[in-house]
């Protein structure tokens, strides 16, 4: 029996444990955290300049903002999708908050032009270079890349969290490949 | 760049892309930049992963749910027989402990006055034949006022004068002698 009233809450679909969430259903919040605990500090670590902390303390407060407003989520909608929204916007509200300027490079994080590029393709110089570049994309390609190509979500998924057109996505997406490919040339040989 | 290139750079080099792929591939591209959107589209989902989020923060949010979960004592609701339990046992004990009440008499302290009576003498001077009325002497008694004597408390239930009188005897009068009223007299006679 107990290990039917577990599968039940596994098994759930994400929008069902929102429901109990509202209902205070413990035990779908731990399952809802453990779906997306990890997937939503990373994401965070992602947009957040690569600052563990900081990752740490937006994903508590997204996951406080489910736990004290959960009546917020319209359960008509994709879940995935709502709570990337609530998500994004947050690393929106840090960007305006803190300017470019403020940002301070992380260690390893060397300029591209301060490599002195090996005869064969080493994949941590590969990786350093590629980081750079996703950095140095603006908010909205870097957020388009991010979702896209790192957390893997669908170009339909994007456009509903970024309330943009499908069409208005994939011209993003293009633009970012292109520039972070632009900034990898020397990779090329 | 269409979907479909970005498929393909998913799964296949440039080398092991068969001619009708390669040839929608060029349409759009270069062998090199296809290699290296290869490159980038295979390393970026690893890339940067970072930390794992600590085992405290779980168990700080699984507080604050628990927390919000619990009802507080003041919205808990109680069943309606046992709010009327609680209410028949606190009416009963209440009786149960019900103490006498005493009801107060607010008492006059008696109020000490002192009536001087004025007592003449007169002297009869037989020689001029005039009397000489003389003051002579003051003498001074305690008196206790009436209102003071009416604000003595009385005893509840004690029985009263009235009481005893037998129902067909008609008091009379304030003044009336004993004598010339009979009955009162019997009823006096009677008590002891």
């Amino acid at each position: 029996m107990f290990k039917a009233f577990i599968k039940k809450y596994r098994d759930a679909p994400d929008e069902s444990l929102m429901r109990d969430i509202v209902r205070c259903d413990e035990r779908a919040f731990a399952e809802l955290y453990h779906r997306y605990g990890a997937r939503m500090h990373r994401y965070f670590y992602r947009m957040l300049w690569r600052d563990a902390i900081l990752a740490e303390d937006f994903t508590q407060e997204l996951f406080l903002k489910i736990i004290e407003k959960p009546h917020l989520y319209d359960t008509t909608r994709p879940f995935r999708a709502w709570i990337y929204a609530l998500a994004s916007n947050m690393c929106k509200n840090e960007y305006r908050r803190k300017k470019p300027a403020d940002v301070e490079w992380l260690p390893g994080n060397e300029t591209i032009h301060e490599i002195r590029l090996p005869e064969q393709l080493d994949r941590q110089l590969f990786e350093t270079s590629l980081r750079e570049a996703i950095d140095q994309l603006g908010e909205t390609h870097k957020q388009c890349f991010v979702l896209r190509y790192q957390e893997e979500l669908s170009v339909a998924e994007i456009a509903a969290i970024t309330l943009c057109p499908e069409g208005t996505v994939k011209s993003r997406l293009h633009y970012a490949l292109q520039k972070v490919s632009e900034r990898l040339t020397i990779f090329k040989d | 760049m269409n979907d479909l290139i970005e498929q393909l750079a998913l799964l296949k080099s440039f080398g092991e892309l068969s001619q009708t792929e390669r040839v929608a591939v060029l349409e759009e591209m270069s062998p090199e930049h296809y290699e290296q959107l290869r490159a980038v589209l295979l390393a970026a989902p690893s890339l940067d992963a970072g930390p794992l989020p600590s085992s405290a923060l779980r168990a700080r949010l699984l507080h604050r749910m628990s927390a919000k979960t619990q009802p507080s004592v003041l919205s808990r609701k109680v069943p309606v027989w046992q709010a009327a339990a609680a209410l028949a046992l606190a009416v009963a004990v209440v009786w149960m402990l019900k103490v006498p009440v005493v009801r107060e008499v607010e008492v006059a302290a008696p109020v000490a006055q002192t009536r001087t009576d004025k007592i003449y003498k007169e002297k009869i001077v037989w020689k001029e034949r005039w009397t000489v009325r003389e003051k002579v002497v003051y003498r001074d008694r305690p008196v206790v006022p009436e209102i003071a004597q009416a604000a003595l408390p009385v005893p509840s239930g004690a029985p009263e004068l009235v009481d005893f009188l037998p129902e067909d005897l008609t008091v009379p009068p304030a003044g009336t002698s004993l004598g010339n009223e009979p009955a009162l007299m019997d009823f006096f006679v009677q008590i002891k």
